[in-house]
């Protein structure tokens, strides 16, 4: 009965023991130490002699580790024990180590994130925002809490959202730079530059997708002012370069007259047809620097007020300022304009349609006639000048508006600036001026001027 | 030839003044018709800017004409453009006064092609 009873314990004891070596034997490889193969050889010394007791026991051998053998036997299990207790422990130590070292490396690596001056957003496969650091929230215009968990296409148009998708399905290139527009959670546009890096897993698949985003609005915005510098520089510098072409030519023509006529009066003394010669040119002198004034503040000016006024009127009263001219120049006017011709406009412009007669003045003499006639065409009235002087050949019809490309080989002359400050004066009313022929003889200045309402 | 009616007044006075007989045309192609009716001058002045036929066109077709071409001609410009001046010489023109006119020069401009 108790032989059985220490048989059975005899049993237990061996078989628990060989298992506590096989799991020891088995962790030698999970955790590469070899203090589990210590205790393995431990367990097994002592699964080895409880086999032996039981199987004396079964032949009734009695009692066989008696004297010293057994306590030696004891003592080696022993001091396997202990040293397999001593390697495991030192392999807990580095472990325990190595997992504080990397709690503190990811702090560190969070609070850089953190800190950065750049948004910083990780996306899931669906594109779904998973992380992001104060910096992104503020871009959004959100808190962190609120756009965790919220698709990145909430944040962006079509084309940023279809970019988006693209990058996180299919990088073409890593890292994947775009330069996009979102909108932030209070309908804000900023424009954003944006670097995306995909993070792959074993099997090369994405897992995740990192993207950093920089607000570059306000470099956008320097960059739009410094263009409109540039534009009003050139501006500017052409200004500068139609004054010295002015200088150089109108002024000087005009003045050389002018001194031509003194010389010729110093020697044989002045008559009236001298002195009418030098108040002519010295006239001319005057319009040239006034026309240069009016242009060169027309010319900068971007904005006009506008107030309701009737430009049958406007042309009546043109037409009644040029009367004595005209009749000077033997010339006529016909103006057939029988309506009313309702617009909203500044009271300048009455400049294009002085520019237009006194045009003809100077160079459609011959025709002695001006036909002024107005039409509706669309949301605008056309107004025309028809004359029967020379025309304007066809490679002039663009140009002659444009002072600035005069100065080409044998261009018209004195055409000063008129017909430039017309242009500009319909442009800043939002119509446009023109030159077409008129059949047989002769041009048809016209303007073309938004109705009012 | 000149567009500008007080530069041929002024121009004409002057010339006058000093013995010569003046034509004037206010454009290039009314001088030109006239020419090749057989109104021959001794030298022609033609001015570079004109409306329709330009002072270079002008000289060129002068140049160009057998029954012209011993005309001595004289440019008159306001361009300081060297380019203008390289064009009138190719285009044949014997020489090219400056404007403001310096009288002076003209006149020995004019004086030293007609002793040619």
């Amino acid at each position: 009965m108790v032989d059985s009873l220490t048989a059975s314990i005899l049993s237990l004891s061996a078989l628990l023991q060989f298992i506590a070596a096989y799991i020891a034997f088995h962790l030698v490889g999970v955790t590469k130490s070899r203090g589990w193969l210590l205790l393995s050889i431990a367990f097994l010394f002592m699964g080895l002699r409880r086999l032996i007791s039981l199987l004396a026991l079964y032949y009734g051998a009695g009692e066989i580790f008696t004297g010293v053998l057994p306590e030696l036997v004891a003592l080696v299990i022993s001091v396997l024990m202990i040293a397999g207790v001593l390697y495991i422990s030192d392999y807990f130590k580095s472990k325990a180590k190595a997992e504080r070292a990397l709690v503190e490396s990811e702090k560190k690596y969070r609070t850089l994130v953190e800190m950065m001056n750049e948004s910083v957003i990780t996306l899931d496969r669906e594109g779904r925002i998973i992380y992001a650091n104060s910096k992104a929230a503020e871009l959004f215009g959100s808190s962190v809490d609120d756009i965790i968990g919220t698709p990145i296409t909430n944040y962006c148009g079509e084309e940023c959202s279809r970019q988006f998708m693209q990058a996180i399905y299919k990088p073409q290139s890593v890292p994947f730079t775009l330069e996009t527009e979102i909108s932030d959670v209070n309908g804000k546009i900023k424009d954003v530059l944006v670097s995306i890096s995909p993070i792959f897993d074993d099997k090369g698949d994405i897992t995740v997708t990192i993207a950093t985003l920089s607000d570059i609005t306000p470099l956008k915005r320097t960059e739009e002012k410094l263009r409109d510098y540039a534009e009003k520089l050139k501006q500017s510098n052409e200004l500068k370069d139609l004054f010295i072409d002015i200088l150089h030519h109108d002024l000087m023509n005009y003045a050389s007259i002018i001194k031509g006529y003194a010389e010729q009066a110093q020697g044989d003394g002045i008559d009236s047809e001298t002195i009418m010669a030098i108040r002519r040119n010295a006239g001319r002198i005057i319009e040239v620097i006034e026309n240069a004034t009016k242009f060169s503040k027309l010319a900068s000016m971007e904005k006009i007020k506008k107030v309701e006024m009737d430009l049958a009127e406007v042309i009546s009263d043109v037409v009644q300022e040029f009367k004595p001219m005209l009749s000077e120049a033997g010339m006529s006017v016909e103006n057939r304009i029988d309506r009313s011709l309702p617009v909203k406009a500044n009271p300048i412009v009455e400049e294009i349609f002085g520019n237009f007669l006194s045009n003809a003045i100077k160079y459609a003499r011959q025709g002695q006639k001006v036909m002024i006639s107005a039409e509706e065409e669309g949301d605008y009235w056309k107004i025309s000048f028809a004359d029967y002087g020379p025309g304007v050949p066809e490679e002039q019809k663009v140009t002659i508006f444009d002072r600035f490309s005069r100065g080409g080989r044998g261009g018209v002359k004195g055409s000063g600036l008129g017909l430039a400050i017309a242009k500009r004066v319909a442009e800043l009313h939002g119509g446009e001026v023109g030159v077409e022929d008129n059949v047989p003889r002769g041009s048809i200045f016209w303007t073309k001027l938004p109705k009012g309402e | 030839m000149d567009d500008e009616p007080d530069i041929r007044a002024i121009l004409s006075k002057i010339l006058n003044k000093r013995g010569y007989e003046v034509d004037l045309y206010e454009s290039a192609e009314e001088a030109i018709e006239k020419l090749r009716s057989g109104d021959r001058p001794d030298l022609i002045i033609l001015d570079l800017m004109m409306p329709g036929m330009s002072g270079i066109e002008a000289c060129r077709v002068i140049k160009s004409d057998p029954t012209l071409k011993d005309i001595p001609v004289i440019i008159l410009t306001v361009m300081v453009e060297p380019e203008t001046k390289e064009e009138s010489r190719e285009a044949g023109a014997d020489a090219h006064v400056d404007k403001p006119i310096n009288m002076a020069k003209l006149f020995r401009t004019i004086e030293s092609l007609l002793q040619k």
